[in-house]
């Protein structure tokens, strides 16, 4: 088993990752890294992080969640969810690898199951899984 | 055009240093969670163990509340039970 000390070093080397593309996204919001400190220190004995990143004046917020295995010395992205959520909790767009659609909304087979994402008119699409592609499709909302 | 709050942005180097040199405070984290899943409760009315065990896994999951709820239960039982075997082990020792 992965000591506590490593672990933490791969969680926040992931969070880090996280910080980053969300601070080139837009501006978040002070308290995002108390936040960060907090769930970093949850997901070492969780293997669960849980992000939120707040834009208030645009009453929107993204929320990462993922899970992590430790294979091999590394961490491992189980699964995640991802979303961009507005004011009265109503996702606008969510990305998640949970297993329970094989295909798009136009029926055909998703490019990289499991990875999917829920559009803005709640329609299955194909999803690469990475974060960065995410972030990208969550741009257009935080201008 | 919306004013953002400026954001002290932290150099890798801080980012490491923060986060490694963060003492949990497992008492307040599990008080926070549980408050969260006290909320789901009331709006499900549903218990977390009975919501993990029934929706979970299944297509039922697939909207963000559930996803958070099953996030946050995670969290909150893979704590209570690091520090249920903690305590333990001081029992052990002290006995």
């Amino acid at each position: 088993m992965l000591p506590d000390k490593l672990k933490k070093w791969f969680i926040t080397k992931r969070a880090w990752e996280i910080y980053v593309l969300l601070q080139n996204l837009s501006e978040a919001e002070l308290g995002l890294l108390s936040d960060l400190r907090e769930q970093i220190d949850l997901a070492v004995d969780s293997s669960t992080l849980i992000l939120q990143s707040t834009w208030s004046l645009l009453n929107k917020r993204i929320a990462i969640r993922e899970r992590y295995t430790f294979p091999k010395s590394q961490l491992k992205i189980e699964s995640y969810s991802d979303a961009l959520i507005e004011s009265g909790d109503r996702v606008i767009i969510r990305a998640d690898s949970a297993p329970h659609h094989e295909r798009d909304y136009h029926r055909k087979l998703l490019a990289r199951f499991p990875h999917h994402l829920h559009d803005e008119n709640g329609r299955i699409c194909s999803f690469s899984g990475d974060l960065e592609d995410f972030i990208k499709l969550t741009a257009p909302y935080l201008r | 055009m919306p004013v953002r709050r400026k954001t002290f942005k932290l150099t890798k180097e801080q980012f490491f240093a923060e986060a490694m040199s963060h003492q949990p405070d497992r008492v307040r984290s599990m008080a926070k969670l549980a408050k969260q899943l006290q909320t789901y409760e009331n709006k499900y009315r549903m218990r977390s163990e009975i919501f993990y065990k029934l929706i979970v896994g299944t297509p039922l999951e697939d909207q963000e509340d559930f996803l958070d709820w099953a996030a946050c239960y995670r969290q909150y039982f893979k704590i209570f039970q690091s520090q249920l075997s903690a305590e333990r082990i001081a029992a052990d020792v002290a006995g």
